[in-house]
């Protein structure tokens, strides 16, 4: 009996055992699965995040509305925060996603913190998730990623765990499964059932645009030959570099770099350039490959670029015309290009032509004056563009004796300008006027208010004067585009795109001292023609340093049709400075594309992944 | 000084047999709950390894579909998406495993993501995989054994 009783006592713990054990193990396979589920509900709410930002990188806007809604699929978004629901069939127990832009932290009107948002509708849209999703990929400058508080509100919004760059966005998923969501449908988007599991998985992930392009990337693309002029003497060299990328220039001729230091090209990368002729001598780390005539460069359609638009009530407009700055700070307006206003200033040099206000009210219309108040301001010597700028072509057809279409625009000092110091024929330097400042003087700004502004021209421009940008700003002209920029650098580089269907002739010369300014920019410089770039000349003084930060494409051809070869027709770059300094950016390609085609232009690529 | 005779007594005959009957409930119980156990662990360890099939089934799949054409431009909710369906043997188990995909759709009926450009589309993507001979069927004692997961995949898209 005892025996038995023993027996009896063993059955019993063995019983015990595979009670407690099997449960145990189904749950363990259960838990494996709802962690799998979870985590591709993470990796779902990421691929729709990119999706909706591929599409519009604007994307989450205000308001509410269901996306998607099906049987097996559910998709809401309600002020910045969205929702996810799936499932294999409707059999089975929903899936979750959910990701957050929402702040938490009341209306948006009255936000200091400026989520744009006002706080979701819907409660169940107010997620406990101290992961933030960021969307800065049309932004102007870097920005913090914050963390929520215990109460899951984004209350400081100064500090944070890092930073993001324009042209980037951070993408905070959690993704949610398990028998805890038992009871999970779109109008119940409670999480947990008590008793049972949930799993969850967070994913944050940073994604960049990039420009979807065939070209292989470089900092400098020329369409012929490639020049470099360094000083005789004291001089450093070329430095190609290139963040996140390899460092590449690629010409369709010859690459020459004149004088410096040995060697007078050093780079991390790699030199294209087709089988003839270079002179250089690079550092060990450079390596050379050959460019072929049919190898691809970035092609930046005229209707591709963000361009002010031609109706009136969408952008600023102005005449085409040279516009001078007087010394008194004043700005004259003249409807003549730049030969004609020579001519009329031999003849009569007091000639005032239209004195125009601060907001340049005599040449633009009623309605244009009412739609953009504060787009355009000129004012103490600084010509301020906050808004899109159109430079309309002016018809002069009626004058006696008629004269052609003027479509360009000239900003000049009363004295003149001049590009080097051997550069007379351009210079206006005109009548015998005694006019004292210089284009260092005066300054050209762009200062974007919404993220973007393009200041357009039908024709060439010429600007004379500082040039200064917020980023986000771009200058636009069908036609030469010519920045007499006697300054072009602060502390933070100047953040300014360039592009033009002509040639790009930057210059930084500044004849009071027969010197040269210091260039340091960030953004795209695209030209169909030549690109030259000057911050030193033999035989003048004061060689200048050229950094620029982006990319500069001359690229020697009508890009439209995209299929047309760069080097064509022209496409000579050429760069003069004391130590020059071009690093590849993918982040500032995308700076001259226009945000509707943007889409079409760019794709979206991973740059960090983080699983929490 | 007569001796102390001590009577000793066996079992029983029923007494033996009762034993014997609990022994053998015994044993039986056992051995039953053992072959109980190991089934049981034996469906653990394959649902746990159906679940990391379907997850690498699946992400084969989506890396194979992504540049394929057919897996963008055709439904595959009735007929399984060919290239991620197939058979797949673990530890002695066969698991079948099948994928289908159909192109998300908003409320108003267009691809989700695609006003701008049309080669931005949605999918979702589920993987249904089983194991042994239960297809869609039931076991009894051992639940469905199948495993379903599901995630959405943009077009594209560079991870």
């Amino acid at each position: 009996m005892i025996t038995t009783l023993l027996l009896t006592v063993v059955i019993v713990i063995f019983l015990g055992a595979m009670l407690a054990l099997n449960p145990g193990r189904l749950a363990q396979a259960g838990s494996t699965s709802d962690q799998a589920q979870a985590e591709l509900a993470a990796q779902a709410g990421l691929d729709y995040a990119k999706n909706r930002l591929q599409e519009s990188v604007d994307w989450p806007l205000p308001g509410q509305r269901i996306v998607v809604n099906t049987p097996t699929l559910y998709i809401a978004e309600n002020e910045g925060n969205v929702v996810g629901l799936m499932r294999q069939d409707t059999s089975q127990p929903y899936s979750m996603f959910r990701l957050r832009f929402n702040f938490h932290n009341g209306a948006a009107s009255a936000d200091p913190l400026d989520d744009g948002f006002d706080d979701p509708t819907n409660s169940a849209f107010e997620f406990p998730m101290e992961h933030v999703s960021i969307n800065n990929l049309y932004g102007t400058a870097p920005r913090v990623v914050p963390k929520a508080d215990s109460s899951f509100e984004v209350s400081d919004y100064v500090t944070g765990p890092y930073e993001i760059d324009q042209g980037s966005a951070v993408i905070a998923v959690e993704g949610l499964a398990g028998k805890g969501m038992a009871n999970l449908t779109p109008a119940n988007l409670a999480t947990t059932v008590s008793g049972r599991n949930t799993a969850s998985r967070t994913f944050e992930v940073v994604i960049k645009t990039a420009l979807s392009d065939p070209a292989t990337d470089a900092a400098v693309m020329g369409g012929a030959d490639m020049t470099f002029n360094l000083p005789s003497s004291g001089g450093k060299e070329v430095e190609i570099k290139a963040k996140g990328g390899t460092a590449r220039a690629r010409s369709k001729g010859d690459i020459t770099v004149n004088d410096g230091a040995s060697p007078n090209y050093v780079s991390k990368g790699t030199v294209l350039y087709p089988d003839s002729t270079h002179t250089f001598t690079a550092d060990t780390t450079v390596s050379t490959g050959t460019e072929g005539a049919a190898d691809p460069y970035y092609t930046l359609d005229w209707a591709d670029i963000h361009r002010a638009d031609a109706d009136p009530t969408k952008s600023v407009h102005i005449p085409g015309g040279t516009y001078v700055w007087w010394d008194n700070n004043e700005l004259h307006y003249y409807d003549l290009d730049l030969t004609e206003y020579k001519a009329l200033m031999s003849i009569n040099p007091a000639d005032p032509g239209i004195v125009l206000s601060d907001d340049l009210n005599e040449v633009r219309t009623a309605v244009n004056e009412t739609s953009f108040p504060d787009g355009i301001k000129a004012q103490n010597g600084k010509f301020e563009v906050k808004e899109d700028v159109r430079v309309t072509t002016v018809d002069r057809s009626t004058l006696i004796p008629p004269l052609p279409p003027l479509a360009d625009f000239n900003l000049i000092p009363r004295k003149g300008t001049k590009k080097s110091k051997f550069d007379n024929s351009a210079s206006p330097n005109v009548g015998a006027e005694p006019a004292a400042k210089h284009g260092v003087d005066y300054e050209f700004k762009m200062s974007p208010k919404g993220g973007q502004a393009s200041f357009t021209a039908d024709g060439n421009v010429l600007i004379s004067s500082k040039v200064d940008g917020d980023k986000g700003g771009s200058i636009i002209a069908d036609g030469d585009l010519r920045l007499d920029a006697a300054k072009l650098e602060k502390y933070a580089s100047v953040g300014i795109s360039m592009y033009s269907s002509g040639d790009m002739e930057i210059s930084t010369y500044h004849p009071e001292n027969d010197s040269y300014g210091n260039i340091k920019v960030e953004g795209m410089f695209y030209s169909w023609g030549d690109l030259k770039v000057q911050a030193g000349e033999s035989g003048s003084p004061g060689y200048a340093d050229v950094d620029v930060k982006g990319a500069m494409v001359a690229y020697g051809s009508d890009t439209e049709p995209s299929t047309a070869l760069p080097g064509t027709s022209g496409g000579n770059l050429e760069i003069s400075g004391n130590k020059i300094k071009v690093e590849w950016d993918a982040s500032k390609l995308g700076d001259l594309l226009d945000k509707a085609r943007l889409a079409a232009n760019t794709d979206l690529e991973i740059a960090s992944f983080i699983k929490h | 000084m007569g001796m102390v005779k001590t009577k000793l007594r066996g079992f029983s005959v029923a007494e033996l047999l009762l034993s014997l009957g609990f022994i053998a409930v015994a044993i039986l119980t056992v051995l039953g709950l053992t072959a109980t156990s190991l089934q049981a662990g034996r469906e653990a360890t394959d649902a746990t390894t159906a679940a990391l099939v379907a997850q690498t089934q699946l992400e084969k799949a989506i890396r194979t579909g992504k540049d394929d054409m057919v897996f963008w431009n055709v439904d595959h909710t009735a007929v399984p998406y060919a290239p991620g369906s197939g058979l797949v043997s673990v530890d002695g188990t066969t698991f079948e495993y099948e994928v289908f995909a159909e192109t998300v759709k908003d409320t108003g009926g267009s691809d989700v993501g695609t006003t701008v450009e049309a080669q931005n589309r949605l999918k979702k993507v589920d993987i249904v995989v089983h194991w042994w001979d239960s297809d869609s069927q039931e076991r009894q004692g051992y639940g469905k054994l199948e495993v379903r997961q599901t995630r959405l995949v943009a077009e594209g898209s560079h991870d």
